[in-house]
């Protein structure tokens, strides 16, 4: 209400001031800046879109009603309405940069401008004629681009004075029904707090220290955010969290000073599922947001990985498996229970016996063990299923031979053997896994796993073009043989859940910065290491 | 608040309403729904307007009247200084305003009109030309009445609400003047060309049957408009000061500098009855001495009624 209000009156005095004053002035260059433009950016822009629609179109009626006029009616609500309108869309800009917003409210000032004067053209009123237009227009647009950031920081302080909370949740899809962030409810308890930007007037809600300071911008750096924190946490005297890694707003040293309900699993939730919305992962009242989950979820990054494959290095694998990651995917290792966890088997050792008859074909055999195994790329068992019927796809990971599976090397390439075709698999070798451990001599005799180049060069090798420790001689394939069958594939592609995600990576991409927050997963931009960038 | 269908909805209720007014008033200008509209919103913002004036129009003439800075050291002296030359400029004011009432009262006298006076309490946005009157139907004021200011022609009443009246300025690329020339008396109209980029420096545009009585310096009147609405004959319109004659053209062209600064009005005169007698051209300043020189400089434009108004000094208007 206080907001409505304020906007009523600021509107009404950017009206009067500008019809009684501005519009007198003969600056240089004939125009004159139109402050009701302005203040209807500046107020679509905190507002968002249906604000700055209402706001538009009755600051244009005023405008064009208000006694000087004589134009058509419903010009400046036309134009007006529909740059509220968009600079209401384009809210999400204040929360990435001062420049860019900034930036945003002078190219929508622009567009007002040239969108008015396109109007009063094509309404072909007489007063108005390509010249005078030429010759206004410049000038106007650039009083209205100077006096745009006046006019929008003017607003938003003016605003905080006067209480005005701009809600930050409001625009994060994350928070649509259904949505990663949606109000989840334990036991009928609304978990997700209300937030505030820009003001704060209980800790539970403060904002970080720094962001009231609008116009230098939200913190980007990490680093900058921790010291945002600890400022915002010595002042209002809590603890900062040591070593949090903050993905809503809120600032990463802030404890609530009511701890909410002692949480469990604390000590594998580096990732907080809840943490897509601005600050619900810490002021999160009521029970434990947490309690929700039984067990959290731990991502596996390339760093665990690698700390895993160092570890099992000592044990070694003699069954015959490459076999990167096989075995290792048990119960202990990943907090999954369940012996039936299949195993992801890269090639085999029957890669050697099978050379001579033609392309490799991804060996496939049930394991001893009894464990499924999924091949990569069939979608199933070879010869089976909807597999039956087409020729088994012509995948080969070569593998240096059975027995090697702990110095294993993981090499491929377009296929040397003439028919077949290999699959890279980046042509990376794992061999310092096994702590420098001679390995066996492979059976499978012309692959030359170890010695880099000018080594005996075999004439006629089965895997030419196979050496393992030198990926960079490794040619890649232009066109995966896999790819080429499921482009063959005629049924429907299954419409993913990334849809959303991955149409922004098309042809017709959104531009990065433009892209508003919040439209990816929490996890998604872990993972990518972008969460930083973007809220 | 999210883009959501909800905004969408909102987004289209108001596009269709503005396109609605617009055609509605693009298809028949004096709708009674714009008109009322129009009135509504005149007595509601004229007032306003009216109400802020009193404040915000000593600041715009204070630009217009310039004072300098204070140079003391001392702080008394300095705050002493301060209010000094604030009396002295609202002293000045007082006496730019009184003059130029004078010179409007003078030439209403001359021409034997009778005149209300008013100020300019708002100005048009965009592309208009146009200005907003503090007198409105309550001080009798009609449309379709001549405004003129101590120099000469301003516009004409277009649009009338209860305590505020809008006048199209002589600029205006909608208005058209009947004029007649100064020594022969030959008949052509005057339009206006719109807003000009070099602001103050804007010409009208003269047509008149007779190409040949074109002259540089030749000044114009109105000519008397059928039972003297809008426009009520002689008021003083401006000069020529370039002629644009073309071989085969059915009219002689050329430009006119009006006498009226439009981008300083402040004080104006709304003509109420006319006058009994065509003044003819006994209003008009006397003829500016002869320059050679095609294009004269603004700051040699004669301002009509200036000697024979005693007016104190010349920088004051």
């Amino acid at each position: 209400m206080t907001r409505r209000l304020l906007a009523l009156a600021v509107l009404a005095t950017a009206l009067l001031v500008q019809l009684t004053i501005v519009n007198g002035l003969a600056l240089p260059g004939g125009g004159t800046p139109d402050l009701v433009l302005l203040c209807v950016i500046a107020i679509g822009m905190t507002g968002g879109p249906a604000s700055g629609v209402v706001v538009g179109f009755f600051a244009g009626l005023a405008l064009d009603l208000a006694p000087p006029a004589s134009q058509i009616v419903g010009q400046y609500a036309l134009v007006f309405c529909l740059i509220g309108y968009g600079s209401g869309r384009l809210r999400f800009v204040l929360r990435h940069s001062a420049v860019l917003a900034v930036t945003s409210a002078a190219a929508m000032a622009a567009l007002g401008e040239a969108l008015s004067a396109v109007l009063t053209l094509a309404l072909d009123t007489p007063e108005v004629t390509r010249s005078t237009v030429a010759h206004v227009l410049p000038s106007t647009v650039l009083y209205d681009i100077a006096l745009a950031p006046l006019i929008l920081l003017c607003w938003v302080r003016l605003a905080v004075a006067f209480g005005v909370r701009f809600e930050p949740r409001d625009d994060s899809p994350a928070l649509e029904p259904g949505g990663s962030a949606a109000p989840a409810t334990v036991t009928g308890v609304t978990v997700v707090p209300r937030s505030r930007w820009l003001v704060g007037d209980s800790p539970n809600d403060v904002s970080a220290m720094g962001s009231i300071g609008w116009l230098a911008g939200p913190a980007t750096s990490r680093r900058a955010k921790r010291e945002q924190a600890k400022l915002t946490a010595t002042a209002i005297g809590v603890t900062p969290r040591k070593g949090a890694v903050w993905v809503g707003r809120r600032p990463p040293g802030l404890h609530p000073l009511s701890p909410a309900v002692p949480r469990q699993a604390r000590r594998l939730a580096r990732l907080r599922p809840g943490a897509g919305a601005a600050g619900t992962a810490a002021a999160l009242p009521g029970p434990s947001y947490h309690a929700q989950f039984e067990r959290s979820v731990q991502l596996g990054l390339a760093d665990e990985q690698r700390r895993r494959v160092r570890a099992d290095s000592g044990r070694t694998h003699r069954n015959g498996h490459v076999a990167y990651g096989a075995g290792r995917h048990g119960p202990d290792r990943h907090g999954l229970k369940g012996p039936a966890v299949p195993n992801i088997a890269f090639g085999a050792g029957t890669a050697g016996r099978r050379h001579g008859h033609g392309p490799t074909n991804l060996a496939w055999r049930p394991a001893r063990s009894g464990q499924q195994r999924i091949a990569f790329g069939t979608g199933g068992l070879p010869g089976e299923g909807r597999a039956a019927g087409r020729p088994l796809p012509k995948i080969a990971f070569a593998a240096a031979g059975p027995g090697h599976a702990g110095s294993g090397q993981i090499s491929a390439g377009q296929g040397g053997a003439g028919r077949g075709g290999l699959i890279g698999v980046g042509g990376a070798t794992i061999r310092s896994a096994h702590g420098g451990r001679k390995p066996k001599h492979p059976r499978f005799p012309r692959a030359v796993p170890s010695r880099p180049a000018k080594a005996r060069r075999p004439k006629q090798p089965r895997f030419p073009r196979v050496v393992a420790c030198q990926p960079a001689k490794v040619r890649r394939p232009k066109r995966p043989r896999f790819a080429r069958a499921a482009a063959r594939r005629p049924a429907k592609v299954r419409q993913l859940k990334t849809a959303r995600m991955s149409k922004r990576y098309g042809v017709f991409r959104v531009p990065r910065w433009f892209s508003r927050p919040g439209d990816r997963s929490a996890v998604w931009r872990i993972g990518s290491r972008r969460m930083s960038g973007l809220r | 608040m999210r883009d959501t269908r909800r905004t969408r909805t909102l987004l289209a209720i108001a596009l269709l309403a503005a396109l609605a007014l617009i055609a509605v008033d693009y298809e028949n200008g004096s709708s009674s729904l714009i008109s009322s509209l129009r009135y509504g919103a005149g007595s509601a913002l004229g007032g306003a307007e009216r109400a802020v004036s009193v404040v915000t129009r000593p600041i715009t003439r204070f630009f217009g009247s310039g004072v300098a800075g204070t140079t003391s050291n001392q702080a008394a002296m300095e705050r002493q200084l301060i209010s000094l030359r604030a009396e002295l400029s609202a002293a000045r004011l007082d006496r730019a305003q009184y003059s130029k009432l004078g010179r409007l009262l003078q030439i209403s006298g001359r021409g034997g009109y009778r005149v209300l006076a008013a100020s300019v309490i708002a100005y048009g946005q965009g592309y208009q030309q146009t200005i907003t009157l503090d007198v409105g139907r309550a001080d009798g004021v009609r449309p379709q009445q001549t405004v003129l200011d101590g120099d000469g022609l301003v516009g004409q009443v277009t649009s009338v609400s209860a305590r505020t009246c809008t006048v199209q300025l002589a600029t205006d690329a909608r208005s058209v003047v009947g004029v007649r020339l100064a020594p022969g008396g030959q008949i052509g109209w005057v339009s206006g060309e719109g807003l000009h980029a070099d602001g103050g420096a804007a010409l009208l545009k003269l047509q008149v049957l007779d190409g040949a009585a074109l002259k540089i310096g030749t000044q114009l009147v109105t000519s008397a408009s059928v039972k003297n609405r809008p426009f009520v004959a002689g008021v003083p319109v401006g000069t020529i000061v370039s002629v644009r004659n073309r071989a085969g053209a059915l009219t002689g062209q050329a430009l006119v500098r009006p006498f009226a600064q439009f981008t300083q009005l402040d004080v104006v005169g709304i003509v109420v009855s006319p006058p009994r007698h065509n003044p003819r051209y006994s209003v008009l300043p006397p003829p500016p001495p002869k320059s050679p020189s095609p294009s004269p400089s603004p700051s040699g434009r004669p301002r009509p009624g200036q000697r024979r108004a005693g007016s104190p000094r010349p920088g004051h208007r």
